[in-house]
Formats: C-alpha cells, sequence, structure tokens
C-alpha cells in the first residue's frame, strides 16, 4: 500500500544536546515532547499514539513510562528498536498507523542520555558470544573494516572522509544546538587526529550526548488545519539483511548496503528520483557511512561516492545540501534517537524553518537510518506541505 | 555469553580442545557460522564439523583504542579482521601478527587459538606462501 501523503509532520521539538548534563532520559523526552506539541498547536489530550524508540541507557519500555507521565492515552503504542534505524522506523510506523486509521495523532519521541556514561545492562547476547571474544565489544571495528575494503576496492577516501566532516562542521557554526559548532575544522585537522579504527580517525567518528527528539505525525487530511507548515511522508522504506556484520551480504556485493533497498521502496511509494532532492538527512555516525549512502541511494554509483563528493558541495549553500544542521558527527548523537537529528533537520528545512541556514524553496527532502553495522535501513522522503 | 544457545556452549568447549567447529546442513550442502539449533534455510538439523582452519582476509582494522571493552582496550593496537573460512563462513577474529603493516586484504590465514581473559578462543595467522 502506498502511505504517500496519508500522514504529516505537524510539529517537531529538541531539547539541548549537552555532552553529559542533570537531566533525567524522562525529563528530556517529556520536554522534547512539550516541544513539539506546542509547535504543532496540540495538547496532550489530542494525541492518541505514541511511539518511542528503544534507548541505550535504559531498558524501560519507554512508551509505557511516557504516556502515563504525559497524560496520554493511547490507542496506539510502540517501540522502535531498530538501533540507529529506529528514528526512521519509528516515523514510518506512525505513518502506516495513521494510514489505517489506528491513530490520528501521534507523538514519537526518542531520547537518550550519554551512553558511554549511563550504560543500561542491555545485552546483546549474539553479540556477547560471537563478536567480543573475537574483536571485543564495540561499534568503530566496524566501520573500519568497511572503510578498509571500500578504500581496497574503489580508492582512497581519507580526504573526501574528511570533507564531509569539514561540510557539516561549517553548517554547524550556523546551529547553536549542536556540541561542536563553535570548533572549526579543516581536512589536515581530520586527518592529522588520531587514528581510533584504521583507517578512521578521531573526527570520523560520533560523540554520544544528552538529548531528545520530537515529532508530531497526524492524519494527512487533517495537517492544514492543524499547521501552517505540514510535512507529508511521501515515502517509507525498511530492509535488514543481518545482526553481526559477519552476516552481511556487502562483503560479496562490492559494498552495496541494504540501503539500496529501503531507499528503492521509499523513493517508488513516493514517486521521485534522486534528481527530484533539494536536501537530505543522511545517517553519520561515521564519515563513510555518508559516501555509502550517498551511492546507494542512488545520488552516484558504487565506487563513486568519493568522487562525488569531491566535486559537490554537501553544505546548506551547496548543490545537493546534506545534514544542515551539522548532522551527528557536529551535533552529538544521543543514543538511538541519533537517527531524529538529521530527520528533524530536513523537516524543518521542508517547515521553512532554518533561519540563516535555510535551505531556499526546498521542497523534496529525503532521510536515512541506519541501524548496527549497516544492518538495518530506514528511508523516509518527505514533501513540503506550505 | 555461554547461553546464547546450547550449541555455542559445545563451540567454545571444543576451542579449548584447539578446535575450531562450524556446523553444515547436509540437505542444502552448506557450511553455517555462527552456531543455531537447525538450518537457516530448510529448518532441517545441522551436523557439526570441524573446520580446515583455512581462510582469506575479507577486511581488517587496526584498533588503536577500544573504549567499550576492558579487555580489549589493554592489548590496542590490535587488527580486528572479517575472515572468510575455506568454507565459505565468515568469522570476526584477530589477526596475530607481528608485520601488522604487510596485512592485506585477500591474505591466506589460518587459525590458531589464543588464551585471552582465561577463555581459549580461535584467532587468525597470516601465512606466507614459499617463493
Amino acid at each position: 500500500m502506498s502511505l504517500r501523503g496519508k500522514a504529516a509532520i505537524t510539529g517537531i521539538g529538541e531539547t539541548l544536546f549537552v555532552k553529559e548534563g542533570e537531566k533525567t532520559i524522562y525529563e528530556l523526552a517529556a520536554e522534547a515532547a512539550r516541544l513539539a506539541l506546542q509547535d504543532a498547536g496540540l495538547v496532550p489530550r489530542d494525541i492518541d499514539g505514541l511511539i518511542t524508540l528503544g534507548a541505550l541507557s535504559t531498558t524501560a519500555r519507554m512508551n509505557n513510562t511516557l504516556a502515563s507521565y504525559l497524560g496520554i492515552k493511547p490507542t496506539y503504542s510502540a517501540e522502535a528498536s531498530v538501533y540507529g534505524a529506529s528514528g526512521g522506523m519509528a516515523l514510518k510506523l506512525a505513518a502506516e498507523a495513521i494510514a489505517s486509521g489506528t491513530a490520528r495523532n501521534i507523538l514519537v519521541i526518542g531520547a537518550d542520555v550519554n551512553f558511554l556514561k549511563h550504560p543500561s545492562n542491555e545485552m546483546c547476547e549474539l553479540a556477547e558470544a560471537y563478536q567480543k571474544p573475537f574483536i571485543g565489544a564495540g561499534i568503530n571495528q566496524h566501520y573500519g573494516l568497511v572503510a578498509t575494503l571500500y578504500d581496497h576496492l574503489y580508492g582512497d577516501s581519507s580526504v573526501e572522509r574528511a570533507k564531509i566532516a569539514v561540510m557539516q562542521r561549517y553548517n554547524a557554526s550556523f546551529n547553536e544546538n549542536s556540541l561542536f559548532g563553535h570548533k572549526p575544522l579543516t581536512v589536515d585537522d581530520v586527518l592529522s587526529a588520531p587514528v581510533i579504527c584504521s583507517p578512521l580517525t578521531l573526527f570520523e567518528i560520533v560523540a554520544p550526548c544528552d538529548g531528545a527528539l520530537a515529532f508530531v505525525v497526524s492524519k494527512g487530511e487533517d495537517a492544514k488545519a492543524i499547521t501552517d507548515t505540514p510535512v507529508f511522508i511521501d515515502g517509507v522504506g525498511f530492509y535488514s539483511s543481518h545482526m553481526l556484520l559477519t552476516d552481511a551480504d556487502l562483503w560479496r556485493s562490492g559494498l552495496v548496503t541494504p540501503i539500496q533497498h529501503s531507499a528503492k521502496i521509499a523513493f517508488e511509494m513516493a514517486g521521485i528520483t534522486p534528481d527530484d532532492v533539494d536536501v537530505c538527512g543522511l545517517y553519520d555516525c561515521y564519515t563513510i557511512a555518508v559516501i555509502l549512502t550517498l551511492e546507494d541511494m542512488g545520488f552516484c554509483r558504487k565506487g563513486e561516492g568519493v568522487r562525488f563528493v569531491a566535486e559537490h558541495d554537501l553544505t546548506f549553500k551547496g548543490d545537493l545540501p546534506v545534514n544542515t544542521n551539522g548532522g551527528q558527527l557536529s551535533v552529538g548523537q544521543p543514543g538511538d534517537a541519533g537517527g531524529m537529528v538529521n530527520i528533524i533537520e530536513v523537516v524543518r528545512q521542508l517547515m521553512g524553518k532554518c533561519g540563516e541556514r535555510q535551505v531556499k524553496d526546498a521542497e523534496i527532502g529525503v532521510t536515512n537510518s541506519n541501524g548496527g553495522f549497516f544492518s538495518n535501513e530506514c528511508t523516509l522522503v518527505f514533501r513540503r506541505g506550505a | 555469553m555461554d547461553f546464547f544457545n546450547e550449541a555455542t556452549k559445545h563451540f567454545f568447549a571444543a576451542c579449548e580442545k584447539q578446535k575450531l567447529w562450524l556446523q553444515h546442513c547436509p540437505v542444502c550442502q552448506k557450511h553455517i557460522f555462527y552456531l543455531r539449533g537447525f538450518c537457516p534455510e530448510c529448518l532441517g538439523p545441522l551436523e557439526l564439523v570441524e573446520a580446515t582452519g583455512k581462510g582469506k582476509i575479507i577486511s581488517y582494522t587496526i584498533v588503536e583504542k577500544n573504549p567499550m571493552d576492558p579487555y580489549f582496550a589493554q592489548i590496542t593496537p590490535y587488527i580486528a579482521a572479517i575472515v572468510e573460512l575455506a568454507e565459505g563462513v565468515f568469522m570476526y577474529t584477530r589477526i596475530i601478527t607481528d608485520e601488522t603493516n604487510d596485512i592485506t586484504i585477500g591474505q591466506d590465514v589460518e587459525v590458531i587459538f589464543v588464551k585471552q581473559n582465561g577463555k581459549t578462543v580461535p584467532a587468525f595467522q597470516p601465512v606466507y606462501q614459499a617463493r
């Protein structure tokens, strides 16, 4: 079933992103929810659906607590649990629930506190058994493995990977709500920074933070009565091909990720091609992820991502604006809500609320959220409603 | 980690005896790793088989820092890799070598067993062909 236009985002909210703050995950989540409701001009009794994101710092099913905390009595309640793809997935679930008639206004909330400082007792038994004893716990190794093979197959990507971090940092210099926007970054800075997992250096890797983001998703036909700046959800696509990176198809396909599938589903539903896209929010846990996403979404062919980045300006002033708030690399990564950092900015662009960094006449935006190690991918296509 | 499933318990017990076990589906004629309760294609029973221990490097990364793992944080730098075994399955592993700079994608490797944190686990070392 095509969901095109069946649901629209009518309100957005984000808290301050801080490296380590005093607020609990519930205080952050509730604050983002309040801001999104106020943005939509709605109150809790208008909300009949709630979707939260599985957090890294707690094992609580937050949809239950937050419904109570916010005074919502939902006819739809769910938690998206596909790691970093959860932000996209939660909005996909919201659009599906609204299209099916099970809810009319759904609050989607992602929140986390810095998981390095607040680890949960969450455990993934499969990774405990088959990753941790072999290469150690952690995520960085995986993206190092992918980047090493990328360079081997398609040539040195180090300068262009650095350029991604630098262009996003430039964008972040126009975004006060970013951890690193006040710190200028050059390609040389990235290249000369300490290597964490070769070939990736410190500035190619996200920093975890505290923060929360929220969206109100409403029935498409109600959207224009609720707000002057609705943003319609025109396409949604999800695809998952593995859990552990050892089971990934990408090793045998020249690094084609599941994004190729999720993007195809979403673009076809929306009836668009990459040429139609005015602004992108591409999951940027690591610089290499942006290159693979550009390729697998179809902005260029496989293996041409480096040349594409060299030849294009990805800042908000450029020919293909990507992560115009600075992305997670500059804003910070609030756990598995990190994907929402990329998404909220695209929605804000299409609402025309980006101030100095507004992309002129932005009408179509696409986002991708990546969970695990190119394990779960969720692509969304948005259209300006005003 | 012993209780992902029963087969995994046996896998690590075999490592203590310097044996690398995989599974094989006699119907699909495919090797399976990690170890499961049944074949993910035909749902039939799997047999345990000992791996040849030969493989090649699919990709690698030199881990300079690992703040996520207290044990591995102490042994940096180390080489984390994915190897494809001769049987066609992929495995995370460390590459043990004194010649870190000589590691390449596609390089032949063979299994060795290393003791870490009181537990024996497989690792791989380069096989250099005589010239």
